[in-house]
């Protein structure tokens, strides 16, 4: 795992009109062909940091740091070459499947016109290519499909869809923005098979965003924690999941349902997260850490390397105590 | 226990108040309702002092001023028989204001009670929509100058003609607002206690309706101004001896080339007040009901 | 989509009826004498029975009504006082001029209102924004026949650039037609156009920050065609549900608008009928008037279903 990485963000910071600040130096790597999950709960800021790799925040968002995609920088990039950019190296699906396609043009017509934009062909071979996607995302009569509507599809089937618009350029990297969460949970597992599935046959690297720790422990390679717009755990999968370092990780994987079976007992964090606009001093989780001392209050932690592959933003962290004799 | 409950509940009274003046804290705020309220509160309060104004009678000829453009004399100018314009426009105030206030009592008394049988009785609701329904077929001020061409023309004409032709908008309005109310938990409960239909009618649905229907009301009002301004034009409504803004435009037009004033005054004053009552309506609507439609 | 259309034509009926009711009633409402009133001060016992006659005045009610339905069924809608010939063919015989202006008017409109709400939007409360907000307010305030008074003196008497009334036929001369037709088709279309402007706006505003935007974006589409084609082609349904109201104001607005450009059209047959207490014509220029925007909604309405695949194409 020492290849060369596709995106790379580096003290991503994104804040709206000044006075709220949504991520909060952001760092993290994502490898060619890995899947990168991103979690935590909605605010923390990880559907911001997604929509920023995109370009696609709102005029009133003040972006500083570096987003270097493929070695270039993706925030010192004129709007016009990041457009093209889209769409053909960075394909996204996003949370909302029954509303994220437009209800006045046919499927086979907004897919068609994502392939036309970037690559010259004929409106017949997109046609035919927009058809071989939808057979590969799993919907069956795909020719039939193409003339159909959105509303006249499940919402499972619509974000298949999303899947196939992303993936029309057979772009490098897939930024997934809860992709599953909208859906009920048999289709949710056969959407998250489908991604794993793409990944192996086109070596494409996908950025999965969610806030279900389930859903990383099925697909993902790696993972980044958010919370209340700082990373504070990055780990490698098993890691993460055997050895938590940081104790929002531990909540959170107390509070995981199982995907397939109904555990009906979920075991929730206390308490919620602070306003961004009014943080507490010293460590953000402090005022719901089962764990607090006083030095947490102090000032808040680094993300430091507290184990091989794993980082953690906590001075409790049980490798951090460990490695220090 | 009944005598428990309400003694620690605040009196009716203090609490319309409060509320009341929560409203009107949220309208102090809104943009759009401070420039209606300037702009027609300020056309309001001409029309109310134009005896201090002006003592000049509106129709008093001077053959030897006609003409006069604005000047010191004359603020607005003088007509083609030297009839005072500042005497005239603000007389003509009085008497467009007052039509358009007279359709909008005539509104909130027959569209709240047109509104409310249909709403609350759904036997009548099928009649009386379809009622509606025809009289909103046509165009709102070719019905109005149809009424107004029948009776003749008079100021009662052109506030018969205009309540005709909105109060069954105001009823539509009064009617949606009903039916969401008489389906509320409370209403519901009043009724399996037994409370009489007037009673439920006058207690707990119309409050519900008030505000669609003020929102109503001060379009109905912009509506009736400029309605009423398009019938005296063509000479349906009052006589030319109380001129209302409409008859004005109508006589300066003769003369627009040479005396612009005569025409673009009142115009001017017309828009002032339509647009202040749109602005008005505009920022009510945003303050007290936001998601409503307001039928054109 | 048959069913459909026959369903809306059968819904259309009763209010058509009450419609045509309310029309004949019209006569109804004249104070005192009708005939007297039409005829005038000077008119002698025969004239007035005359009269009478003419209208059916000396008829039952019932007979009047049924006569009413009658004649109404088979086209006839009496015959006008002043003009001496039946109502209905003047009103057919004016109508090409009146439409022609009426189209004429609603495509300025469209393209005025449209094109103003959509840049009111995209520069969101920026000083745009707030003129192209005024500018709709002024539309909904100013009376229209004010507004084709100032228009005549500033185009015609100041500038010079057309006539201040008068109509060429479209079919004698078009650049003529155009020069006579420009100034009330504008004067029409500057209000309506207000209104287009505030409906455009508002939903383009909400469109923008559909989810379905985003994703055109995401696609990698320029933002033209972003706004251009997938934020348009949501924004075109709630005008086209505007466009029926726009014509009934614009119907209305013709009887002075024709009256003041000197245009034969309907709108300035209805104006002298008007004058001369023609209330035949009255009645017959309302009930035409109203049954045309009547089938026109229907129109309007069957064009809607046909813009909108949620409601043409039934889900599976």
């Amino acid at each position: 795992m020492t290849a060369a990485p596709l995106l790379s963000v580096r003290d991503l910071t994104v804040s709206f009109g000044g006075r709220v600040t949504a991520v909060r130096d952001a760092s993290f790597d994502v490898r060619p062909g890995e899947l990168l999950g991103v979690v935590g709960e909605s605010g923390s800021g990880k559907s911001i940091t997604a929509l920023a790799v995109m370009g696609l925040l709102p005029p009133t968002a003040t972006v500083t740091g570096s987003i270097l995609f493929d070695e270039q920088d993706l925030l010192a990039m004129p709007r016009s070459r990041l457009r093209k950019l889209r769409g053909r190296e960075i394909g996204m699906i996003f949370q909302e499947p029954m509303t994220s396609l437009n209800p006045v043009f046919t499927i086979g017509d907004q897919i068609t016109e994502a392939i036309l934009v970037h690559e010259r062909m004929s409106r017949k071979a997109a046609w035919d290519r927009a058809s071989e996607l939808l057979e590969k995302v799993g919907i069956p009569a795909p020719r039939r499909r193409l003339q159909d509507y959105p509303h006249q599809l499940s919402g499972g089937m619509r974000q298949r869809v999303m899947i196939a618009i992303a993936l029309s350029s057979s772009p490098k990297l897939l930024i997934a923005d809860e992709p599953t969460t909208a859906l009920d949970v048999t289709i949710q597992a056969q959407l998250l098979d489908l991604l794993n599935q793409l990944r192996e046959d086109f070596g494409t690297a996908i950025l999965l965003i969610t806030h279900n720790m389930g859903v990383m422990a099925e697909v993902a390679d790696r993972v980044v924690v958010m919370y209340a717009s700082r990373i504070v755990e990055q780990s490698g999968i098993f890691d993460l999941f055997d050895r938590p370092q940081h104790p929002y990780t531990e909540g959170l994987l107390g509070s995981t349902p199982e995907l397939d079976a109904d555990t009906p007992r979920l075991r929730t964090i206390a308490g919620t997260m602070p306003n961004p606009s009014e943080l507490p001093p010293g460590c953000l989780f402090a005022p719901r850490c089962p764990k607090v001392v006083d030095a947490c209050l102090a000032a808040q932690p680094a993300l430091v390397p507290v184990a091989p592959d794993q980082r953690a933003a906590c001075i409790l962290a049980p490798g951090l105590i460990e490695s220090t004799p | 226990m009944s005598d428990l409950t309400h003694a620690a509940q605040p009196s009716r009274l203090s609490l319309a108040l409060a509320s009341m003046r929560h409203w009107l804290r949220r309208l102090a705020a809104n943009r759009s309702f401070l420039l209606g309220a300037i702009l027609f509160g300020s056309i309001c309060v001409l029309t109310l002092l134009t005896p201090l104004i002006t003592s000049v009678d509106p129709n008093a000829l001077s053959v030897r001023n006609r003409f006069k453009p604005p000047s010191d004399q004359y603020l607005l100018g003088t007509d083609n028989l030297g009839r005072d314009m500042l005497s005239r426009v603000l007389n003509g105030a009085r008497l467009s204001l007052s039509i358009g206030f007279a359709v909008v009592a005539l509104n909130a008394v027959f569209g709240v009670f047109l509104g409310a049988i249909a709403g609350y009785y759904r036997r009548l609701d099928d009649l009386l929509m379809r009622l509606a329904d025809a009289l909103m077929a046509f165009p709102a001020v070719l019905l109005a100058i149809g009424i107004a061409a029948a009776l003749g023309p008079s100021a009662a004409t052109a506030i018969i003609a205009l309540a005709v032709v909105y109060i069954p908008r105001t009823a539509r309005v009064v009617r949606a607002s009903i039916m969401v109310a008489r389906e509320l938990d409370y209403v519901q409960a009043a009724r399996a206690a037994g409370a009489r239909d007037g009673r439920i009618l006058w207690h707990h649905i119309l409050p519900n309706c008030l505000a669609p229907l003020i929102v109503q009301l001060s379009f109905v009002f912009a509506y009736a101004v400029l309605s009423e301004a398009v019938l005296s034009f063509l000479g349906l409504s009052a006589p030319p001896t109380q001129p209302s803004w409409g008859v004005l435009i109508a006589e300066g037009r003769t003369y627009m080339r040479e005396a612009a004033w005569l025409t673009v005054i009142p115009g001017i004053a017309i828009a002032v007040t339509v647009l202040g009552l749109n602005l008005l309506g505009d920022g009510l609507r945003d303050v007290l009901d936001p998601r409503m439609k307001v039928e054109q | 989509m048959i069913s459909f259309v026959v369903s809306r034509l059968l819904q259309a009926i009763p209010i058509l009826i009450l419609v045509s009711l309310i029309a004949f009633g019209i006569i109804y409402l004249i104070p005192g004498d009708a005939a007297v009133v039409i005829g005038g001060p000077s008119a002698t016992p025969e004239e007035l029975e005359q009269i009478r006659r003419n209208l059916g005045l000396d008829q039952p009610l019932h007979v009047q009504i049924a006569t009413f339905y009658i004649n109404l069924f088979k086209g006839d809608l009496g015959r006008s006082l002043t003009l001496g010939i039946p109502v209905m063919d003047a009103l057919i015989a004016r109508s090409p001029i009146t439409i022609g202006i009426a189209i004429y008017s609603l495509v300025l409109t469209i393209v005025i209102g449209l094109s103003t709400g959509m840049l009111a939007a995209l520069n969101h409360n920026r000083w745009i924004d707030q003129a192209a907000t005024l500018f709709a307010l002024l539309g909904v305030s100013l009376p229209n026949f004010w507004l084709s008074l100032v228009m005549i003196v500033l185009f015609s008497v100041m500038l010079g650039w057309l006539p201040t009334g008068g109509y060429i036929p479209f079919t004698q001369d078009p650049i003529g037609w155009l020069r006579t037709t420009t100034l009330p088709a504008a004067a029409l279309a500057l209000l309506q156009a207000g209104l287009l402007t505030r409906i455009t706006r508002s939903t383009l505003l909400e469109v923008l920050n559909q989810d379905y935007i985003r994703t055109a974006r995401a696609k990698g589409l320029p933002e033209w065609i972003v706004v251009g084609r997938h934020a348009l082609a949501n924004v075109m349904m709630p005008v086209v549900t505007m466009v029926g109201l726009v014509l009934s104001v614009l119907l209305s607005g013709s009887i002075v608008i024709e009256s003041i450009f000197g245009i034969p059209g309907i709108g300035s047959l209805l104006g002298s009928a008007i004058s001369n207490r023609d209330y035949p014509m009255i009645q017959g220029g309302l009930l035409f008037v109203t049954t045309a925007l009547l089938l026109l909604n229907i129109v309007i309405d069957l064009l809607y279903t046909a813009l909108d695949p949620r409601i043409r194409v039934k889900g599976r």
